[in-house]
């Protein structure tokens, strides 16, 4: 039996299956009515183990007349207990794919079912203009607040790539609705977009009742910078890497990998196993530094600075590992499809070594040196816990889900490149809250500077560039998957025509960490609140916002435009009540 | 008369010499945090002055109130540093130098820097604010407790004679009760003079900045002054008590007080370096209440009169 064909038979039982197909031989497609979505993700994601990793919503109207949309789930098990889990070899990449016809474009929302597709439903609203009816939160997503009605950006035919709508006057520009809770004496304190506490765009809106934050809603996407877009109309397939490095800079290096081999994937092409592992190698890089500054700054945030400084002088260590292996302190401009454009010789692998040795010792050193304050760990410990049935909910990833115990980690899931000669342990603890996240990024430190070492003691030579014999073929489409050091990226490629990409789907690691974040923050302190969306380790070129699901009785409840519009003018008679 | 003359000199003295210590206090802690620092000792005053030639900046939502309060909470730093018994400790009392005065212009400065919060109209600010205003809750019982057993051993409130019976050897540490006491004091003192873990009054990620987050350019080099007095001030009240021994001659009083009050501040750096900001209500309660024993046991040792 191939693999995955024991969920295809479980789906055909409740599911009209309209045709399946394989691109690369363990990523499976199956098309449904699209009546049927809703059921066919959810009996994949909770009856079979599933996870949201991303949602495509595709115009394929030049192509056969339809927009679709392509739900892709992660099959690996619920993870909730030990034994919730699918042997590796049964674990795979389920894709629910729907045709949408042009003239009607809504589909049944799968939010109802999955609360995880939220983000991505409201996405393909603002994108394509294909409505999720019956989707929990209707509010705009990735588009500004004054973005003309029906003005879809992603759609073929909608705009030029150099249109930009008349901006708006300041005055005139909409409010966002905020979602805020109802009480007497209830604080609402606004967090950025512009704040000392953070250097990024993202505004939050925190409901406190004395320091104690009852709820939470936030809008980001302040700095869209249309990317997808950009690579569909000008970009060739040697740009296009150049371009994914730039979706976010610490984490550029994995988005790189990720676009490069999904378009790699799609072609079944191989690449030499030393550009494999000089790949995995610049990617537990950025790993290293992209840890430490994270660790570093949950130390800066509660006022350890002192903590704070050591952390970022051994993080100067891996940005030195960096320089050496890539030729910038920044792992930019390296990969291309095919392989590396930078080989590494004997005598960087040696100082290589001595680096790893010399960042291993001290980083122990450090790590126990905050481990043993206790008014560090205090803070800490309790702080921001993430529900495990939450994050089952919302698929997170990274160490935001491996912290509340899920053992999820894509490179073990599903390994690419050079993983399958490389040993190494998934680093998970139980807990939830910013000291769990915190233990498993120093773990993950420890773990990355041995896969380091392996790589560089298991070097294969040869070449690192495979030679150009593929054609590109058009409508092919394969997704790739990297762990970053925030989570797994998803990049999702459909070739077109004339050696450019016709559909690119970029999913960072953080869009799917946003959504439980209001979670996170309830039963917090306001003094908390930096420290909760530090343990995050938020990305915010990635991602916004949030549904009305609750947890406990399971209920989502459906808010027009008009309820909402009516609530957010009086403020009476929640639409939330009764949740 | 002279005696105001000798308090507007010693105050003088202190606001100018005491960046300096802080000078030091950075160099050190960038020592102790692995990373460079500032060239020298005297970079608090470079930035205060460069931060007084900047022009102000203010909400448009705030009122006089927020335009005031640096001068005010400058002024108050300064009032409470002179009523000090420094220089003029060998005249006789004018009745200024009690502690009742001191603390509640401690408290008034405070109170200012609380409504200054508020005024500014970011929730932030008002939350920092209301923090600061907690934190008197817990301070101000242990600081009482500490100096009624103090103000009863002595029977005065004022601290000319207080300073004078102390140095005599009326009372002293021979009574357990005053050596208690000034235990409790010393936990109380390192609270209000500001300092990490209890509190850090510089802009910073959390809430403690409080109104220090709006403030810009002049406004907030002379804050940041005033807050420096006022850590000097804490200072001197602990010295003036527990500490007295002192010349007579006010101008080698005033060298060798500045010098006692530096070593206190800079050492100070060797606590507030490590670790992390205490949370009010839970590590910083448990610590105040452990202080608050402490007072209470110099209370007990009092009134059993050993």
């Amino acid at each position: 039996m191939k693999k995955g064909e024991n969920f295809i038979n479980k789906l055909r039982e409740k599911i009209t299956i309209k045709d399946v197909s394989r691109m690369p031989e363990e990523q499976i497609t199956v098309t449904v009515d699209r009546s049927d979505l809703p059921e066919a993700v959810r009996m994949l994601y909770y009856d079979m183990g599933g996870w949201l990793v991303t949602m495509i919503p595709n115009d394929e109207r030049p192509l056969n007349g339809n927009y679709a949309v392509y739900y892709v789930l992660s099959m690996e098990g619920g993870k909730m207990t030990a034994d919730d889990e699918l042997s590796s070899d049964e674990k795979c990449w389920i894709t629910v794919k729907a045709y949408i016809p042009a003239n009607d474009p809504t589909y049944p929302s799968v939010t109802r079912l999955v609360p995880a597709a939220v983000w991505y439903e409201r996405e393909a609203y603002d994108m394509l203009g294909l409505v999720a009816e019956g989707l929990p939160d209707p509010r705009r997503l990735v588009v500004s607040d004054d973005w003309p009605e029906g003005l879809y950006p992603m759609r073929k035919d909608s705009m030029e790539y150099n249109f930009r709508p008349d901006p708006y006057s300041h005055e005139e520009e909409p409010e966002y609705e905020f979602y805020h809770p109802e009480g007497e004496g209830l604080v609402d304190v606004p967090l950025g977009p512009l704040h000392i506490t953070s250097d990024e765009p993202g505004h939050f809106r925190l409901y406190c009742e004395g320091d104690q934050i009852i709820d939470a809603d936030y809008r980001l996407f302040y700095q869209h910078r249309g990317m997808e877009k950009l690579a569909e109309n000008r970009m060739n397939y040697d740009q296009m890497g150049f371009l994914a490095e730039r979706v976010c800079g610490i984490c550029g290096y994995a988005h790189a990998t990720a676009c490069i081999e999904a378009a790699e994937r799609a072609i079944d092409m191989e690449i030499p196993r030393r550009a494999q592992a000089l790949r995995i190698i610049n990617q537990e890089i950025e790993r290293l530094h992209s840890h430490m500054l994270n660790i570093g700054l949950a130390c800066e945030v509660t006022g350890n600075i002192n903590a704070f400084m050591h952390i970022f002088r051994i993080r100067e260590f891996s940005m030195e590992l960096a320089q050496l292996i890539s030729g910038g302190r920044k792992t930019y401009g390296n990969v291309v499809v095919g392989g590396m454009r930078r080989d590494v010789n004997g005598k960087e692998i040696r100082r290589g070594l001595e680096l790893l040795d010399t960042m291993e010792t001290q980083l122990k050193e450090v790590w126990e040196a905050v481990m043993e304050d206790d008014s560090q760990i205090e803070r800490w410990k309790g702080v921001g816990v993430l529900d495990r049935q939450v994050a089952r909910d919302f698929s997170p990833v990274g160490p935001n889900v491996r912290g509340s115990g899920f053992k999820r980690d894509t490179r073990y899931d599903h390994p690419f490149d050079f993983h399958d000669e490389i040993d190494f342990e998934v680093c998970y603890e139980e807990g939830g809250d910013v000291f769990a996240r915190e233990t498993v990024r120093y773990k993950e430190l420890l773990q990355s500077i041995s896969i380091i070492r392996q790589c560089f003691e298991l070097m294969p030579s040869g070449d690192i560039v495979a030679p150009h014999n593929r054609k590109i073929v058009p409508q092919a489409y394969a997704l790739a998957n990297n762990e970053a050091p925030r989570g797994e990226n998803i990049h999702w490629i459909m070739h077109g025509g004339s050696q450019k990409v016709y559909r690119w789907r970029c999913r960072a690691a953080t869009y799917n960490n946003w959504p439980t974040l209001r979670y996170q923050f309830r039963g917090n302190t306001i003094a908390d609140a930096a420290l909760i969306v530090c343990s995050m380790d938020p990305c915010y070129s990635c991602t916004d916002r949030v549904t009305v699901v609750d947890v406990k009785s399971k209920k989502s409840k459906i808010l027009t435009h008009k309820d909402l519009k009516r609530y957010s003018q009086t403020l009476k008679d929640s639409p939330l009540k009764g949740m | 008369m002279e005696v105001i003359l000798w308090m507007i000199i010693q105050v003088i003295a202190i606001a100018l010499a005491a960046p300096f210590f802080d000078g030091v206090a950075r160099v050190l802690r960038a020592r102790l945090q692995s990373r460079k620092g500032p060239p020298d000792f005297f970079q608090t005053y470079r930035d205060i002055i460069k931060l007084y030639k900047r022009s102000r900046t203010r909400p448009r939502c705030a009122h006089w109130v927020f335009d005031y309060a640096p001068y005010i909470m400058y002024g108050l730093g300064a009032t409470m540093l002179a009523a000090m018994p420094i220089t003029y400790n060998s005249y006789p009392s004018i009745g200024v130098s009690d502690i009742f005065v001191i603390i509640y212009v401690g408290a008034f400065l405070r109170f200012v820097f609380g409504i200054a919060s508020i005024d500014s109209g970011n929730p932030f600010a008002a939350v920092g604010g209301s923090r600061e205003q907690t934190l008197t809750i817990f301070v101000e019982p242990v600081m009482i407790i500490s100096l009624i057993v103090v103000m009863c051993l002595a029977g005065t409130s004022d601290l000319v004679n207080i300073r004078a019976m102390v140095r005599d050897g009326e009372i002293g540490y021979f009574m357990p009760a005053f050596a208690v006491a000034s235990i409790s004091f010393l936990w109380a003192m390192y609270v209000e003079s500001g300092r990490n873990p209890y509190d850090l009054a510089e802009a910073e990620q959390e809430l403690q900045e409080g109104v220090l987050g709006e403030y810009a350019g002049s406004d907030f080099g002379i804050t940041h002054a005033a807050f420096i007095l006022k850590q000097f001030a804490m200072i001197g009240m602990f010295l003036s008590i527990f500490e007295p021994w002192n010349f007579t001659n006010p101008i080698l009083a005033l060298i060798v007080f500045i010098a006692k009050a530096g070593i206190f501040y800079v050492a100070a750096v060797f606590i507030d370096n490590f670790g992390a900001r205490y949370k009010l209500l839970t590590s910083f309660k448990q610590n105040a209440t452990f202080a608050l024993g402490i007072s209470a046991v110099a209370l007990i040792l009092y009134a059993v009169g050993a």
